[in-house]
């Protein structure tokens, strides 16, 4: 069986396919959502992709207003830095917040789940606050 | 190996001294008036006339640019400007390290001359922003981010440092946003202020008047009006957001040996510590949000260098001045805290407390800052350079001159915190 190589370009086609994965080294057990071909810790090649569970915590965010030309079909939006069960923070889009005239209330430390967005033929990493 | 002293802020055996700063007016909008050229030309000949120095006392050239290449086609920018200087033939850099491309410039610059390759460095740091689509300063503040792991999902240039202000907002107030908010309301108060007297500065006007201009008598009033303040990335609203700017900033650098045969050695600043440091891209792999790494590494250097305790009230019996990088409100709490200005949980409170102003405890940004002087961004950390050697020299207007100064001190990022330069200045 061909190897899948430890790429940020296979990175990006895993969430392309709405797969949020993770490269643990298999020597010292340090993650990374960024591949490398060796590990950052140790230099061991001995590497292995992993699942995430897709559960974190928000860990800070923002309400977008003047979105950039690519995301402003969904502005206002919600955009954070999530912080995964696995113990690594990603930047990602929030869904699932009521957004009213007043600002949110402080969402850090609340709960959320994996959940791609789909816009036009993008996937893009999402997480979805908890009911 | 070198320890991290020596790496982030080496010695400068040579003892580098600023002879001659320069730097263009600042402005922005639709309409184009100077071109690359037209800028470190500007720039360039004033820093050289205060320097004493003629184009054959050059014997490098570094041009910091940033954005060129995206806005105008224009790379291969070092010939560019060395021809227009007159200094073809010598060897010249282009130079990016995005908003942190002017003192990473400068530091380059050192190098040069610590190994002895250079005596004398001209670094001339240019930008063009204006008369571009708003899509385009989009996508050219996106250039500064990461394009797989953070532009494409909202972690813009204003969102993540949004996001550092929720971040700031949460740890310090527990989540009082209202007041957080007016908490950096205070720090554009202030900056506006100081702006007000740099007749080189984009914005020289205080808010306070740009209200009443409006029509709206109390200041508070204008800024929670979203009518006149419009939320950008909540927290931060349009006057916490520095602007798009055209604009040069130079200088001329030589090492003491050779410094002392030109005029401009007489009011030379010479640079006591150099710091420059990289931090975690992505920045979401950064330990903290509360606080940039690379630029609290990069001050605990350069403190280190000189032999001054990495404590806010030894700092701040020892630093008279300082301009740091306020490309947003949040940005300048960040600065104070990883300069070590004042302890962490007291930084975002500063402004309103006047801790920061026109003799306040420690003045910060008598510029007008990078939010009401402008921002434009490879020129922004040679122009941080221009305004200390100009309070070093009791040069800027009298309602922001610092009197008895000591050290002065620069701090200048590079997008998110990927990079950090801290500059100290001593007069000769």
């Amino acid at each position: 069986m061909e190897e899948i190589p430890f790429t940020e370009e296979q990175w990006i086609k895993f969430a392309q396919n709405k797969e949020l994965k993770y490269v643990e080294c298999q020597n010292c057990n340090n993650r990374v959502i960024v591949p490398a071909p060796t590990c950052k810790k140790c230099g061991s090649r001995d590497l292995a992709w992993k699942d995430t569970s897709g559960a974190g915590t928000i860990y800070t965010y923002t309400v977008t207003s003047v979105a950039p030309p690519e995301l402003a079909a969904i502005a206002p939006y919600v955009a954070g830095i999530v912080e995964l069960e696995e113990g690594i923070k990603i930047s990602s889009l929030i869904t699932g917040v009521t957004l009213g005239p007043t600002p949110p209330e402080d969402l850090i430390g609340k709960p959320v789940q994996l959940d791609f967005l789909e816009l036009e033929d993008r996937k893009l990493l999402a997480f979805r606050l908890a009911e | 190996m070198k320890s991290e002293l020596d790496r982030v802020a080496p010695p400068l055996a040579r003892e580098p001294i600023i002879l001659g700063a320069g730097q263009t007016a600042f402005m922005g909008g639709k309409v184009r008036t100077k071109t690359l050229r037209d800028l470190a030309g500007e720039a360039a000949a004033e820093a050289m006339e205060a320097a004493g120095a003629k184009a054959e006392d050059i014997d490098l050239l570094i041009v910091p640019q940033a954005m060129g290449g995206i806005i105008l086609n224009q790379a291969n920018t070092s010939p560019l400007i060395a021809e227009h200087l007159g200094l073809v033939g010598i060897p010249s850099i282009r130079l990016e390290n995005a908003c942190a491309s002017g003192s990473v410039g400068l530091h380059t610059a050192l190098t040069a001359i610590e190994a002895g390759w250079a005596d004398t460095v001209l670094v001339v740091g240019i930008e063009i922003m204006s008369g571009i689509s708003t899509a385009m300063v989009q996508k050219v503040l996106s250039a500064g981010g990461d394009a797989t792991y953070e532009v494409p999902v909202g972690a813009t240039f204003p969102g993540l440092y949004a996001m550092f202000g929720t971040r700031i907002i949460h740890e310090q107030l527990g989540g009082d946003f209202k007041q957080g908010m007016e908490d950096l309301a205070y720090i554009a108060l202030k900056n506006h202020h100081n702006a007000q007297y740099n007749k080189k500065a984009q914005f020289p006007f205080t808010i306070e008047s740009l209200a009443q201009k409006r029509g709206v008598d109390d200041v508070w009033e204008f800024l929670n009006n979203p009518e006149f303040n419009p939320i950008i990335s909540w927290p931060l609203r349009l006057f916490d957001c520095s602007p798009t700017t055209d604009g040069g900033a130079a200088c001329v650098i030589s090492a003491k040996d050779t410094a002392a045969s030109y005029s401009g050695f007489a009011h030379g600043a010479q640079i006591i510590a150099s710091a420059q440091s990289t931090g975690n891209m992505p920045q979401s792999l950064a330990p903290t949000l509360s606080s940039l790494p690379a630029a609290r590494l990069a001050a605990r250097a350069a403190y280190n260098r000189i032999g001054l305790a990495d404590d806010p009230e030894a700092i701040r019996k020892r630093v008279s001045v300082v301009e740091v990088h306020d490309c947003f409100t949040s940005a300048e709490v960040l600065a104070i805290g990883d300069l070590n200005l004042f302890p962490r949980d007291e930084t975002l409170a500063a402004a309103r407390e006047g801790r920061t102003a026109i003799g306040g405890e420690i003045p910060v940004n008598t510029s007008g800052g990078l939010k009401a002087k402008g921002h434009p961004i490879a020129a922004t950390g040679l122009a941080q350079i221009y305004t200390l050697f100009e309070q070093l020299n009791h040069e800027v207007a009298p309602e922001v001159q610092v009197n008895d100064i000591d050290l002065a001190l620069a701090h200048n990022v590079g997008g998110t915190g990927g990079c950090a330069c801290v500059n100290i200045l001593q007069k000769v």
